[in-house]
């Protein structure tokens, strides 16, 4: 399970996040949605060390994140899988080098053991026919799943994806959600979810949590987001024509 | 160590071979004086190759395509996100991927300089001996002549502080480069401009330190 205290980011003049206290639960999806720009990748980065928080604090099973030195983080750094939102896989290596870099970095395994860990990260994620492709020669969802890929690589315990279905058509935007869903069953990891997109929240949102200008304005349950009554996040969700088509049907 | 060395020895064997039958071709035709020995002609070459050319010269040309190369390079890393997911796995992302581009640079650009000397040099030869502007001996014995171990020592402490300065300079501008693609190629200027910048700075002092 991962807490978050009471966190809080500026840049300048700019509160970007304000406080925000939650947690996430192990062995589910959870999802951090709201619109662009309301802070969702930083409360991300912050919660992963990439930004210091202003204020507040960051548990991973109740080991206190935040106040770690950089070397003791790294032995957290290591049970987290991160998939960004345009993959930020290494152009210089191949589909199959990407996956086998944590290992490479980390893992005391044979390379016989690296070779075989590599081939299950590429085979649950459908893509073993293109070991020997670069990120340049795949298309956005391959890249996408090689990034997932990657990120399991080490058998983590918390999977963060930041918008992992953006610029993907609505086909392989599911496949990805579904994807992300079944490993965190698999695995029993806790995943945390950046998006906006509505769709992700019905097919995968097992929590959701609704940002809006840096602060928490609701928490729930997926299913339960329709019985809300918050403005806000009722305007979010149906802001678009085929959503408020639904609401009236 | 390849892209930045290996893949720099094209550009150099054509700068360098050129260059130094340039600089032979001026100096003899501009020496008309009978007073003046022919052989001047190969020793003033091989100073100013030796001096300059090879190291300064071939630095600035350097600091232009290794700078750019790593700037681009780790600053594309740096606006893709890759540094960040280096960061995640609790890798030291500036250690991981600036030290072996310091280190690499600091390793072939001796190399890269004495071959660039041996081809000016080769150059400088074939230029005014094919010409018949100075005879063989003459050359020969001017390449030879007042030659000083010292100098060599000056020429290799000058390159070995500009590979330092070209790598991290560059170093520094790519991995602190956020926003887009536009600013890709501002930090892939701004590590050529203060690459150079830098660089002749030091080649000031350090000619003032070891020669004056």
């Amino acid at each position: 399970m991962i807490e978050v205290k009471n966190i809080s980011k500026s840049f300048g003049d700019n509160h970007v996040i304000k406080n925000i206290d939650t947690q996430f639960e192990k062995g589910i999806v959870n999802l951090v949605i709201g619109r662009s720009g309301s802070g969702k990748t930083v409360f991300l980065k912050c919660m992963v060390g990439l930004f210091e928080p202003d204020t507040g604090e960051v548990l991973y099973d109740e080991r206190n994140f935040t106040r770690m030195s950089e070397n003791e983080r790294k032995n957290v750094r290591q049970d987290i899988g991160m998939v960004f939102q345009m993959g930020a896989l290494f152009d210089s290596l191949t589909v199959a080098g990407n996956v086998k870099f944590p290992l490479d970095m980390f893992s005391t395994m044979s390379e016989s053991e690296k070779k075989d860990r590599v081939e299950f990260c590429l085979r649950r994620v459908n893509l073993e026919k293109a070991h020997n492709l670069y990120p340049a020669e795949i298309s956005g969802g391959m890249r996408k799943r090689t990034a997932i890929a990657r990120a399991i690589s080490l058998n983590p315990k918390y999977l963060f994806c930041d918008e992992p279905n953006s610029g993907l058509d609505p086909e392989t935007s599911i496949l990805i959600d579904n994807l992300v869903m079944e490993l965190t069953h698999e695995f029993n990891m806790t995943t945390v979810i950046i998006t906006h997109d509505m769709n992700s929240v019905f097919e995968i949102g097992e929590k959701v949590m609704f940002l809006a200008n840096g602060s928490k304005l609701w928490e729930g349950k997926g299913k339960d987001i329709f019985q809300s009554d918050n403005e806000g996040l009722k305007e979010f969700i149906f802001a678009s024509e085929l959503m408020k088509r639904f609401r009236k049907s | 160590m390849i892209s930045i060395g290996i893949d720099s020895l094209p550009l150099i064997f054509i700068i360098s071979t050129f260059m130094g039958a340039v600089i032979s071709i001026q100096l003899a035709a501009n020496i008309d004086s009978p007073l003046i020995p022919k052989y001047t002609v190969g020793y003033a070459s091989r100073q100013s190759i030796i001096y300059e050319f090879s190291t300064t010269v071939l630095s600035l040309i350097l600091a232009g395509k290794v700078g750019s190369n790593i700037a681009s390079e780790l600053g594309s890393m740096k606006i893709s996100e890759q540094v960040d997911a280096l960061e995640i796995m609790g890798i030291n992302s500036a250690s991981f991927l600036i030290l072996p581009k310091i280190v690499g640079f600091l390793i072939i650009n001796p190399f890269l300089v004495a071959l660039s000397m041996v081809l000016s040099i080769t150059g400088s030869y074939l230029s005014v001996t094919l010409t018949g502007m100075v005879p063989h001996d003459d050359f020969i014995y001017g390449i030879q002549f007042d030659f000083r171990d010292y100098d060599l020592l000056y020429a290799f402490v000058k390159t070995m502080a500009f590979a330092f300065i070209i790598s991290s300079v560059s170093s520094y501008q790519g991995y602190s480069t956020t926003g887009g693609a536009l600013d890709v190629g501002r930090s892939s200027t701004g590590a050529v401009v203060f690459s150079i910048f830098t660089l002749l700075t030091a080649n000031l002092v350090i000619t003032a330190l070891m020669l004056l």
